[in-house]
């Protein structure tokens, strides 16, 4: 191994143990925070991403209600397709080329949300390597991400923004790496939080995102507190975290308990410390998480944070059957969960510095396999918060015709917006340095524009 | 004593002779005085006709890979009949039905789901063909289908009858099992090919390629092409070939069409059936003509029968298929990072079982236990030999090292997904609970080590398995002072209690049922030794032997097997 592997390898390690050990705040250093119940910091900002996994139909999410796109939209999915009279129509500031747009009808919240102009829409997000057209994509000439309309490919691809090559980091991770890299924050608990589990989003070379259950932060049972046993239970335990395993996979396990340990006291304290919030929230999976993940903005102040990203997913967008019955109800809890979530952000008077956004594994086929839609490629997604410039779309609205200049067959559509564009736009808001930006996402060159304007400043 | 293939095989021969003439049952009673001697004993050749032939961590090394843990019985029998026979036992015993056993619950034409999960349990902790039923659940982990998104009328049923699926043929041609499972009417909902329709252009309809897709990604060749290593070719380039492409998927698309639920009277009239495999309408079959893997194109006006059949030939006789599910099966059972040489030669099972079959599932797995790198001593394997153990397989281990019984006849521990973040068939999606090629960030990614298991290892889970361990130790023994509930699963820690005396013994007890043959390295065994020695003996022995296993289910070397 050269040396300035292994000296890397000694940064990690104590990153590793800055990230999320004990750090610069001593226990004493807690109790004090946690007796002022500190609000969140004045320039506190965080993103939260909401994935949906399986694969979102956005072309149901947002759809034409008239003029030329409603007649390709016609042609091209007969029927599953949201009838023009049910869509909640949308006045966005730039008018549609070919015609009005509305959100499906279990949307109604997001729908008062952009009217309000809290919630702007980009349309046809996809992974790309560089700009395609038809014309690139059908004399094989352009540069495509590999296995495309595969689900966990094309999320790697989204995650990581790197789909021109098998990427161990995601956007958010490096995002956060070039946040302490720039010196925005001196963080001593990962900036990223996950409430499902690993990701590679998130993962950063400084290490992975902290997890949270959406019932909270999980502490160590049997061996703290009184009692002699627990005391000799304690010390035997860390004493076999603490020796070197010969075999990597189990220092692995031990590193992973050791961080839960370590993190789990402090952040429980101050979530402990913070008043119950007022907003109710739903009884679905991904409202529990946002409900979490409020919970923990309420509590970045106690435990000295000034930049989270969060995140959280939902499943069962994989409609490939019985979508005219699944989807609706998908995107219904999609709308509850959002709209509780903003309701809570406003009670904690965070609304202005915290972003939502989704993110999918791919947009569907416009066409239609009998009962359901197939893998496809760009997909519209959703941008929430009091930061963003809400009521309007940003990007370009593809062409819904099949054989159209926009489809590579079946309705499977070439992304107009890269993932890297949209995802660099949040990116910047959330404070990364247009010198950084290049580190953060190496492709976003390739692309027009780099911010698609989409954030206030 | 190191593995020696030609005295095993000898001995073997000498105890098959010896153990003829008993039953099982004897057999099992004679050893315990005869096999007294536990780790690092036996194998000397001196005893009687019936003697060990080889060492207790040897047995405890290929039970931790083959079974859902060691049990003491178990130990003594693969002492007693060596690797070879008994993995040849094993993989002669029939399936263990989970669908029986759900069935026997009582509970009605719709059972709770859970008892479907209480089940699983029962076979990992009772079932005789263990071998069997821990390759079923390697397998559920290949051939993916989740209760996640399978509900309702039969659903429960219906996933047992799956995972019999599975058992019956785990150890028998894969082409077979590929059919069984394309056919299973719980896939054909998972991966909605069930009622999928020819084209209808006039519609704007095409084939659903939902299971074309998976069944080529997933559960036959993979995405990119693999040498016989498993290690993926490359072109001149440096890139990665991929196997196929969207024509190839919309070609296998067009084959998975016509197929309806059993029983189906007609196409519109096709009640849920879960059970039995799905028939075909040949009207709603897409017949014309279809390009598949290679070149292969399925000419035009067949019947769905035969399309299928040619089908699943093409992906079980593609060079990928072979080191794509040897590569699955070894990941499952032994190791994260087999070398090429292990792969070699295992893919060559696959190839030719000697008998000229090819996908022979059984040979497969004889050849995955029994190559000399499986069976070289855990204690001499490289550093970076082996796995993370799945975490449904630690409490299976704790439990059986334990004789852990169910208080009324149900293990309870029937959402252990809360905790764990793993359950038999609930896996989130298609790909599992955890990626083949996984590595979490850090040493492992830097010494490029594939982990997949860590993929579920969160502080979250994390924490909740540690402490989830605390209570099935601390708080599920035999005389807890509690009622006990219906449901829980009380530890025996009567063959513990006489050692606690003896704390050597007593940590050494522990350690050969739960360190998978491997010898508790010294600083640990200190550790663990201090813990029991600073535990005052004041009672039956109970408290020491409860704190001995549990520092040791809870530490990172219980959490991998070598």
């Amino acid at each position: 191994m050269r040396d300035d592997e292994l000296n890397r390898r000694g940064f990690l390690e104590r990153c590793a143990c800055l990230a999320l050990g004990g750090g610069a705040l001593g226990l004493s250093g807690i109790l004090d925070r946690v007796a002022l119940a500190a609000p969140p910091a004045a320039d506190y900002r965080a993103l939260v991403c909401v994935f949906l996994f399986g694969g979102n139909d956005a072309f149901n999410l947002l759809a034409p209600i008239d003029g030329q796109d409603r007649a390709d939209y016609d042609l091209s999915r007969p029927f599953l397709g949201v009838t023009a009279g049910e869509l909640l129509p949308l006045t966005p500031t730039t008018a549609p080329p070919r015609g009005r747009y509305g959100l499906h009808p279990q949307l109604p919240t997001l729908h008062r949300l952009f009217g309000e102009g809290r919630l702007a829409l980009v349309p046809n997000v996809g992974p790309l390597v560089e700009p395609v057209t038809r014309a690139t994509w059908q004399a094989r000439t352009a540069q495509l991400p590999p296995q495309l309309f595969s689900h966990n490919d094309q999320t790697q691809h989204w995650q990581t923004s790197r789909p021109d090559r098998p990427a161990a980091t995601g956007w958010c991770g490096r995002a956060a790496d070039a946040l302490i890299d720039q010196g925005t924050v001196a963080q001593d608990i990962a900036l990223n939080v996950s409430l499902q589990g690993t990701n590679v989003q998130q993962t950063g070379v400084r290490g992975q995102a902290y997890s949270v259950g959406a019932t909270g932060v999980v502490r160590l049972r049997g061996v703290d507190g009184g009692g002699a046993a627990n005391q000799r239970r304690r010390t035997a335990f860390d004493a076999l975290l603490a020796r070197r395993a010969e075999s990597p996979l189990a220092r692995e396990a031990a590193r992973i308990q050791r961080r839960a340990i370590d993190a789990a006291d402090r952040v429980a304290t101050a979530l402990d410390a913070q008043t119950a919030l007022q907003t109710t929230f739903p009884e679905t999976g991904v409202a529990r998480q946002l409900q979490m993940v409020a919970r923990l903005i309420g509590a970045s102040g106690d435990l000295g944070l000034r930049r989270q990203v969060f995140f959280v997913g939902m499943g069962g967008y994989d409609t490939h059957g019985e979508q005219a019955t699944r989807h609706p109800q998908l995107l219904g809890q999609l709308d509850a969960a959002l709209g509780a979530f903003w309701n809570a952000l406003v009670e904690l008077n965070v609304h202005d510095r915290v972003t939502t956004f989704t993110g999918s594994d791919f947009g569907r086929t416009l066409t239609i396999n009998g009962d359901g839609t197939d893998h496809g490629w760009g997909g519209h997604h959703l941008v929430l918060g009091g930061g963003v410039r809400g009521g309007d779309l940003y990007g370009t609205l593809p062409v819904l015709a099949l054989n159209g200049p926009d489809d590579t067959r079946s309705g499977r559509l070439i992304p107009t917006t890269a993932v890297d564009q949209y995802a660099a736009t949040l990116a910047r808001w959330l404070g990364v340095t247009d010198a950084s930006l290049p580190q953060v996402f190496p492709n976003l060159s390739r692309f027009q524009r780099a911010d698609l304007g989409f954030m206030r400043p | 004593m190191r593995f020696d293939p030609d005295f095993s095989r000898a001995r073997r021969r000498a105890l098959s002779r010896a153990l003829a003439g008993l039953a099982p049952s004897l057999a099992v009673g004679l050893a315990p005085g005869l096999l007294a001697a536990g780790c690092g004993g036996g194998g000397g050749g001196s005893g009687g006709a019936v003697a060990p032939v080889i060492t207790a961590s040897a047995a405890a090394h290929l039970l931790t890979q083959a079974t859902f843990g060691p049990t003491p019985e178990e130990l003594e029998r693969v002492q007693l009949l060596g690797e070879a026979a008994w993995v040849d036992e094993q993989l002669a015993l029939p399936a263990t039905s989970h669908l029986e056993h759900l069935d026997a619950y009582g509970q009605g034409q719709d059972p709770a789901s859970g008892l479907r999960v209480d089940t699983w349990w029962h076979m990992a902790m009772r079932a005789p063909d263990q071998l069997r039923q821990r390759v079923a659940f390697a397998l559920s982990q290949l051939f993916v289908v989740s209760e996640v998104e399978i509900t309702g009328a039969q659903a429960t049923r219906g996933l047992a009858n799956y995972y019999d699926v599975l058992a019956r043929g785990a150890f028998g041609p894969y082409r077979r099992l590929l059919e069984d499972v394309t056919l299973s009417p719980v896939m054909g909902v998972y991966l909605s090919h069930v009622k999928n329709e020819r084209a209808d252009a006039a519609r704007n309809v095409r084939p659903d390629e939902n299971y074309a897709r998976e069944v080529m990604q997933l559960f036959s060749i993979g995405l990119v092409e693999l040498g016989f290593d498993g290690v993926p070719r490359r072109d001149g380039a440096g890139q990665t070939i991929p196997t196929y492409d969207q024509a190839t998927v919309e070609g296998f698309a067009q084959v998975f069409t016509g197929w309806t639920y059993a029983g189906a009277r007609s196409w519109s009239n096709a009640p849920r059936n879960l059970l039995e495999p799905m028939i075909s309408f040949q009207q709603w079959h897409d017949t014309s003509e279809k390009r598949l893997l290679g070149g292969r194109v399925l000419p035009a006006g067949r019947t769905a029968e035969q399309d299928l059949a040619d089908a699943l030939d093409v992906l079980a006789q593609h060079p990928n298929t072979g080191p794509f599910v040897c590569r699955h099966l070894i990941q499952r059972l032994v190791t994260s990072n087999p070398g090429p040489d292990y792969m070699r030669r295992v893919v060559q099972a696959w190839e030719d079982d000697g008998r000229g079959q090819r996908g022979n599932l059984g040979a497969v797995v004889r050849a995955i236990l029994l190559d000399p790198e499986a069976r070289r001593a855990p204690d001499l394997q490289p550093a970076e030999w082996g796995k993370v153990r799945e975490p449904l397989l630690r409490v299976s281990a704790l439990w059986r090292a334990f004789g852990a019984q169910p208080v009324v006849g149900r293990y309870g521990y029937q959402n252990p997904e809360r905790e764990l973040a793993q359950a038999p068939l609930r896996a989130p999606s298609v790909f599992n609970f955890f990626r083949p090629n996984h590595r979490p960030p850090g040493e492992l990614s830097d010494l490029g080590l594939d982990a997949p298991e860590t993929q579920l290892a969160t502080e979250t889970t994390t924490t909740a398995t540690t402490n989830r361990f605390y209570t099935l130790v601390h708080e599920r023994w035999d005389g807890v002072p509690r009622s006990l509930g219906p449901d829980e699963v009380i530890l025996s820690l009567a063959p513990l209690r006489p050692l606690a005396g003896d704390p050597e013994a007593l940590v050494d007890r522990v350690g050969l049922l739960l360190l998978g043959g491997r010898r508790m390295p010294p600083d640990m065994r200190q550790t663990v030794l201090d813990l029991v020695r600073a535990t005052p003996l004041t009672d039956d022995g109970t408290q020491r032997a409860l704190e001995a296993i549990w520092i040791v289910v809870t530490s990172p070397e219980f959490a991998v097997q070598r």
